[in-house]
């Protein structure tokens, strides 16, 4: 089950230099800063640099990724339990009891208890992926191209189909991304919709374009809410607290277990992540304990429960992008273009041949989950104030950063543009409620599940039976429709009941 | 309030991408007709194309056809898209040092900064370092009107 082999070879890869080490706490230390900043994804941070992990080997860039991610899943409780403001939608459960807790004079220990189930929440996540690697890599390697497609299919549903509400025009994202994905080249050689400009003879340099849609343009959105953190009482923190709550954290362990595992099985699935793993941790949290009024009036377990789910997620999602080479959501589709960026293809084979980076990349996050503990502690004073910086000052700093960035990628005034167009494409598409997370992925896998696709037909000579013999396809094809439609038919079924009633 | 207002944005969207997705179509079609370069193409064209009709048809059951979104109106963030716009055009003919320092300090006169000193002295500090530290990380020639290139 366990290559000790690879083990061996990636704790070389980790400790034969302190090269991989120097971007850790860089790393963390963004993705706190992006995390506590209301508004601020942590997608958004690895997007802005990514462009730096180019002059990264591969281990360096994933360590610099995951750090953000590890210090961002943390980060965004900040501003979630002091001021009331997630700092990314992966902490909104944390607000719930976490502000109330605030507002009793226990931001410390709310704070405490946010990172204590942090660290152990994220821990948790990388040693299921540590024993689960191995038996996902021989799952996986079952799966043909025809599976790889329907599986490309399904994430991008589930993507697509996370806004209740805008189903259709999640899907029209999703599908028109992964439209977009196909420009240029093909694998048979054939140039389509590059309008003879020869820079998209190459395809849309998803980089830019995905620095445009989910930074760019979400400041926009930003731009007229002025000084967000106004209201923020100047709060001082006081260490001795902040352990006192990492000690509380300690008391609720079986509340913290289940958050850990919720995230990292929700943070698998594509599409669904930390956003959602954080609330089905706290409402399943709520729901089996004693006293379920307790919630949202300050309950520490409350905390917990969102805090463990959110950050384990990283592990869950990091084993669909390792194993299958889709990204569950912004944040790995970020280090899926770091993937291409290094010459290198996520999935099966990836974690058959490179087992050792995989193993180094687990290693790695292991230390950084302790390195949390310490920057932390020694950020949380600082971060309370970063929080209150005028968004004016920082939208176009941040702006001007993506836009050099992005000039870095392409080496001309085609990452600008890029950036440009794809930000008035998104702040578009946010405006009237298209998911821009799924027109971003869908424009990361179109020219794989093109290749996929592709592959299949060369395979099976174009007859259409052969998904019918292959019932690996077929399920995953049956679990694309339940997703779907179980949602609205849940709400005809809900409503049908309630009209009943009356 | 916006959200109850009659608003053509949305219905506009829709046609956009239709548009965009026909397009693309008629344009992998006049490539190569074959199945091999139509395989992905084609169906997921038709896909989007009856998704954007079912949407259209929906909305018209519902008489939401030009709903308003319940989001900030888009005029009142469009000079932050123009002022954004306009940095990223100018860049070569400004040079990314000062085409940067002016954005910032446009930038922060729109959002109704009026402490001079503090807007030219971040405009000019934050502006000048990017570009100066880009500069030198990239191994590409920036074009540079101020600074040493």
């Amino acid at each position: 089950m366990i290559d000790f082999g690879a083990i061996g070879q990636g704790l070389d890869l980790l400790f034969s230099s302190f090269g991989p080490w120097l971007v850790v706490v860089p790393g963390i230390v963004l993705g706190l800063i992006f995390g506590a900043t209301p508004g601020l994804q942590i997608s958004m941070a690895m997007a802005i640099f990514l462009p730096m992990t180019m002059y990264m080997d591969f281990i360096q860039a994933m360590l610099f990724l995951t750090a953000i991610f590890t210090g961002g899943s943390f980060g965004a409780g900040i501003p979630a339990i002091l001021m009331n403001i997630p700092g990314t939608s992966s902490a909104i459960a944390t607000a719930f009891d976490g502000y109330p807790m605030a507002r009793k004079g226990q931001h410390n220990q709310a704070l405490g208890i946010a990172l204590a189930s942090s660290v152990i929440g994220a821990l948790m996540g990388y040693v299921v992926l540590f024993f689960m690697i191995q038996p996902l890599s021989y799952m996986v390697l079952r799966l043909g191209p025809a599976e790889m497609f329907v599986v490309i299919l399904w994430g991008m549903t589930l993507i697509a189909s996370l806004k209740g509400e805008q189903v259709l025009k999640g899907l029209i994202a999703g599908f028109i991304g992964l439209l977009v994905g196909t420009i240029g080249f093909s694998e048979i050689g054939l140039a389509r919709g590059t309008m003879g400009q020869t820079y998209l003879l190459d395809g849309v340099p998803v980089i830019p374009a995905m620095m445009g849609m989910f930074a760019a343009s979400e400041l926009f959105k930003l731009a007229n809410k002025g000084f967000i953190v106004e209201s923020a009482d100047a709060r001082k923190v006081k260490i001795s607290e902040i352990f006192e709550g990492c000690k509380m954290a300690m008391r609720y362990p079986v509340v913290m277990i289940r958050g850990g595992l919720i995230g990292v099985l929700v943070g698998a699935v594509p599409g669904v992540g930390s956003s959602v793993s954080n609330l089905l941790s706290y409402i399943e949290t709520k729901r089996r304990d004693r006293d379920p009024d307790s919630f949202g009036k300050g309950n520490p377990k409350g905390v917990v429960a969102s805090e463990a789910a959110n950050s384990s997620s990283e592990g869950g999602s990091m084993a669909t992008l390792l194993a299958l080479g889709i990204p569950g959501g912004g944040a790995t589709a970020v280090m899926l273009a770091a993937f291409a960026m290094h010459n290198i293809t996520g999935g099966p084979q990836f974690i058959r041949q490179q087992t050792d980076v995989v193993y180094a990349i687990i290693f790695a996050n292991f230390a950084q989950v302790f390195l949390l503990v310490i920057i932390g502690l020694l950020f949380i004073p600082l971060l309370a104030n970063i929080v209150k910086v005028p968004m004016r000052f920082l939208i176009p700093s941040v702006l001007v950063l993506a836009v050099m960035g992005s000039f870095g990628l392409t080496g001309n005034m085609t990452g600008p543009a890029t950036v440009l167009i794809f930000a008035v494409i998104g702040w578009i598409f946010r405006h009237y409620g298209y998911s821009v997370p799924a027109a971003v992925i869908g424009m990361l896998l179109g020219s794989l599940a093109e290749k996929s696709l592709l592959h299949s037909y060369q395979i099976s000579g174009g007859d259409i039976m052969y998904v019918f013999e292959r019932p690996v396809t077929l399920a995953i094809f049956a679990l694309l429709l339940v997703s779907l439609f179980s949602q609205p038919l849940m709400k005809k079924l809900k409503a049908r009941q309630e009209a009943a009633q009356l | 309030m916006s959200e109850y207002k009659r608003d053509y944005g949305d219905f506009l969207v829709l046609m956009g991408l239709g548009a965009f997705t026909l397009w693309y179509l008629l344009d992998a079609i006049s490539v190569s007709a074959t199945p091999q370069n139509l395989l992905l193409i084609l169906p997921l064209a038709i896909i989007v194309l009856v998704i954007i009709a079912l949407e259209l048809i929906l909305r018209i059951k519902h008489g939401s056809l030009f709903q308003g979104s319940e989001e900030e109106p888009l005029h009142r963030t469009l000079p932050v898209v123009g002022l954004f716009a306009a940095y990223v055009l100018s860049l070569e003919t400004l040079g990314f040092d000062i085409a940067t320092v002016i954005f910032l300090a446009l930038f922060l006169i729109l959002k109704g900064e009026r402490n001079w000193l503090l807007l030219s002295g971040y405009s000019v500090a934050f502006g000048l370092s990017v570009a100066f530290f880009f500069s030198q990380m990239l191994p590409y020639p920036m074009t540079l009107l101020l600074l040493p290139s």
